[in-house]
């Protein structure tokens, strides 16, 4: 029987320890993470400093018009895949202090982690200041069992 | 009749010392917190009663309208009366603030005269809506000022932005018809 999937908002910013710890729950369920640059938006030379030091992780580039969360009317942007390991975990934990400084022009944009089955865990939406986990409810149950901070936070949609 | 006289007479003498009372009172029920220029007037609990409740939009609006979403407005002035998202309303703020905007990682900066006038027809096309093309002129123009811009966009099956939008420097959700 199919487990239905559904959203549980992150209702304040991780940030610190409960970001990182984030990062580290990521770890278990997924393989793979997504970063957006939009065309729209310029990026600084801080953002570029962060691409390279993630170009070794990368898998695939390709232009999206839309990514979880979030989709353009007229315009596409730059999505690119990188490895979710401990290397690039380390990256994302020492690169910025909270999930949605995830923004340009400073930084790449709106991370996702995917999971190893396929189908986004973490989505997040840095300029709206929003972010989603999807999950069932026996993952979000335990999730929040091992991160005992996200149980204040998270709230189950629809 | 002189009985009426003195009743009226006590009635202006009770409302003259009475009234000040009552205002001031008023006035100090409402929370008030001085803000310096660029301090930070926690966005976060903004974006975290809206998330809980959707009635809140507005004053997510309304604090994005001052914190320009990623940015920290520059102010100098005082933060005063209750709002539901945030404890705070941010009225007395935005008539005072200086048109300064910090970015993070990016130091502090003001507003050149383009960038002022693109802002405020950005103030009135977030009233007003504006058409793709519209929405186009709006960002090549803000591509030469230097201000960000994001969108047109939608987030489809969130309780922000849903409908199709774009943002320009610190005006956000400009709807797009």
């Amino acid at each position: 029987m199919m487990v239905e999937r559904r959203a549980f908002t992150l209702a304040q910013e991780p940030t610190g320890e409960l970001y990182r710890s984030i990062l580290a729950k990521a770890l278990q369920h997924c393989d793979r993470f997504t970063l957006v640059q939009r065309r729209e938006c310029i990026i600084d030379e801080s953002a570029k400093k962060v691409f390279s030091e993630l170009s070794g992780h990368l898998r695939q580039e390709r232009d999206v018009s839309e990514w979880p969360g979030t989709k353009l009317l007229d315009d596409t942007a730059i999505l690119r895949e990188y490895e979710l390991s401990e290397a690039s975990v380390a990256v994302l934990g020492r690169v910025v202090e909270g999930l949605y400084e995830w923004c340009q022009p400073g930084r790449p944009e709106d991370p996702v982690f995917w999971r190893v089955s396929g189908g986004p865990w973490l989505v997040t939406i840095a300029h709206e200041s929003d972010a989603y986990f999807e999950m069932t409810s026996a993952e979000h149950e335990e999730l929040v069992r091992s991160v005992p901070a996200l149980s204040a936070v998270l709230e189950a949609g629809e | 009749m002189s009985g009426l006289r003195r009743f009226v007479l006590l009635f202006f003498v009770l409302a003259a010392v009475v009234w000040p009372c009552l205002a001031s009172a008023a006035t100090s029920a409402r929370p008030e917190t001085r803000v310096k220029g660029f301090d930070l007037v926690a966005p976060l609990f903004v974006g975290v009663e809206n998330s809980r409740n959707p009635e809140n939009h507005r004053a997510k609006l309304d604090a994005n309208y001052m914190f320009a979403s990623d940015y920290l407005l520059a102010a100098e002035g005082v933060i005063g009366a209750e709002s539901k998202a945030v404890g705070r309303s941010f009225g007395e703020l935005l008539a005072d603030e200086t048109g300064a905007i910090k970015i993070p990682g990016t130091g502090t900066r003001t507003f050149t005269a383009d960038q002022s006038a693109l802002v405020d027809l950005a103030k009135e096309a977030q009233r007003t809506g504006v058409t793709r093309q519209e929405a186009d002129v709006l960002r090549s123009w803000a591509n030469e000022t230097g201000l960000p811009f994001r969108g047109p966009e939608t987030h489809p099956g969130r309780p922000i932005g849903q409908f199709p939008h774009m943002h320009l420097g610190p005006i956000n959700h400009i709807p797009v018809n």
